[in-house]
């Protein structure tokens, strides 16, 4: 004990209740710091994450409207089918493929989390070139030549939300395809 | 008794290892922030670069259209060509005065009718080309064209293959890092299934050539350009973490 007490510690007294609590709060603060630091970095790439893969999403929808011969089989080998609607619109069509919330097939009954939304809408278009010259008995087919503008977006279902779109892409296309005229 | 004293006193030891320990902590969580940040940073360059070149493509297409354009009006010029028996007129002719002559010559000679149908169909080939690069020089004088001086000749006579390419560069001006695009085009003539039937002639065309043009290169490029490297805090700013 005198050792002790000539090698330093010459009291044996400890820290008051108001030390304790004060450094006991001082460490709370920094390790709620600390935390949220932790916590924000979690919340900043988990968005990243989700934002890379909506753009990639949007980026495959635009390739497949490329590879596809007419407007109207746009992703009907790509999308999944089971989960994509396809309504005809004015000039165009609007198809939309719904995800869950691991951008995986929504099962029944569950709603589905984010939604990939196509909009492909003639533009301009030459005049229509019929098949057949000379004998036209009516009923030849037209090739169309089109252009075709394409918007792609990405994001939540829930469009009240702030950050309800995740990516968006446009672009345009020139089909080229035949219909059955008058 | 000699008073052995310690090489350093202990005292607030624990505090020190307390307040290391949050210190490293500290730096290690504004590295996973820091780390994050410039993950979405990148992600969003990544976004605006695909925008750029779906922007660049949409023009591209928007040139391919009109392009498409001037083949639509040149395979017309070549019906009405075969349609309107203008090959037969010389001061409507579409091709030079002897190669005119030799149409002529070669349509009025006693041709079994199968040939003649074949022979025209051939007519109406080389009216399209000479309709589409007509056009085409006047439209796009900056392409680069690539096809022999006598085309129409090789056509006209079945020469074997006649091949026309043309070249151009769409440009993007309006981002930070301009980008171009090549495209290498052929022209596709096309086919159709002429007959002749009470001196009337008719035309079919064929269903697996409908497109007026192939695509041979899509090359898109940038000129050399160097980073900044210059930190944007604006950039971090404008992306709050929550």
């Amino acid at each position: 004990m005198k050792n002790l007490v000539k090698s330093g510690i010459k009291s044996n007294k400890g820290f008051t209740l108001v030390e304790v609590i004060i450094s006991i709060g001082f460490l709370c603060i920094a390790c709620g710091i600390i935390i949220q630091l932790f916590i924000a970095s979690g919340e900043v790439r988990s968005k990243a994450a989700l934002r890379e893969i909506a753009s990639l999403k949007a980026a495959n929808a635009i390739e497949a409207c490329k590879i596809s011969d007419s407007p109207e089989d746009v992703g009907k080998d790509i999308f999944n089918q089971a989960s994509t609607n396809y309504e005809k619109t004015e000039t165009g069509y609007a198809i939309s493929e719904y995800f869950d919330e691991n951008w995986g097939v929504p099962q029944q009954g569950t709603t589905p989390v984010y939604v990939l939304k196509v909009d492909i809408a003639e533009v301009q278009r030459h005049s229509d070139l019929k098949d057949k010259f000379g004998d036209n008995d009516g009923n030849s087919e037209v090739f169309i030549s089109a252009l075709y503008e394409i918007n792609v977006t990405t994001g939540y279902v829930d469009t009240g939300r702030d950050d309800s779109l995740l990516a968006e892409f446009s672009t345009s296309r020139h089909f080229v395809y035949k219909e059955i005229g008058e | 008794m000699k008073i052995k004293y310690l090489p350093f006193n202990k005292k607030g030891a624990s505090s020190v290892l307390v307040i290391l320990m949050m210190v490293v902590l500290i730096v290690f969580g504004l590295a996973a922030l820091t780390t994050s940040l410039a993950a979405m940073r990148l992600g969003d360059k990544a976004n605006d670069w695909t925008g750029e070149y779906y922007e660049l493509e949409a023009k591209a297409e928007e040139f391919l259209f009109e392009l498409d354009g001037l083949l639509v009006q040149a395979e017309l010029d070549a019906i009405s060509y075969i349609e309107e028996e203008l090959y037969l007129e010389n001061e409507k002719t579409l091709f030079p005065d002897n190669l005119q002559e030799n149409i002529y010559n070669s349509y009025n000679v006693a041709l079994p009718e199968a040939a003649g149908e074949y022979y025209l169909s051939r007519v109406m080939e080389a009216a399209f080309y000479k309709a589409a690069i007509d056009a085409l020089l006047d439209e796009f004088p900056r392409a680069q064209f690539n096809y022999s001086g006598s085309y129409m000749r090789q056509i006209l006579e079945d020469e074997g293959f006649t091949e026309i390419t043309f070249a151009i560069t769409i440009s993007e001006e309006n981002s930070d890092y301009p980008k171009n695009l090549d495209i290498e085009l052929r022209l596709i003539a096309p086919k159709y299934n002429i007959t002749i039937s009470d001196n009337k002639v008719s035309g079919t065309r064929t269903t697996s050539t409908y497109k007026r043009y192939k695509i041979l290169a899509w090359k898109e490029w940038q000129e050399y350009f160097d980073y900044s490297d210059k930190v944007e805090f604006e950039d971090i700013s404008d992306q709050p973490p929550l």
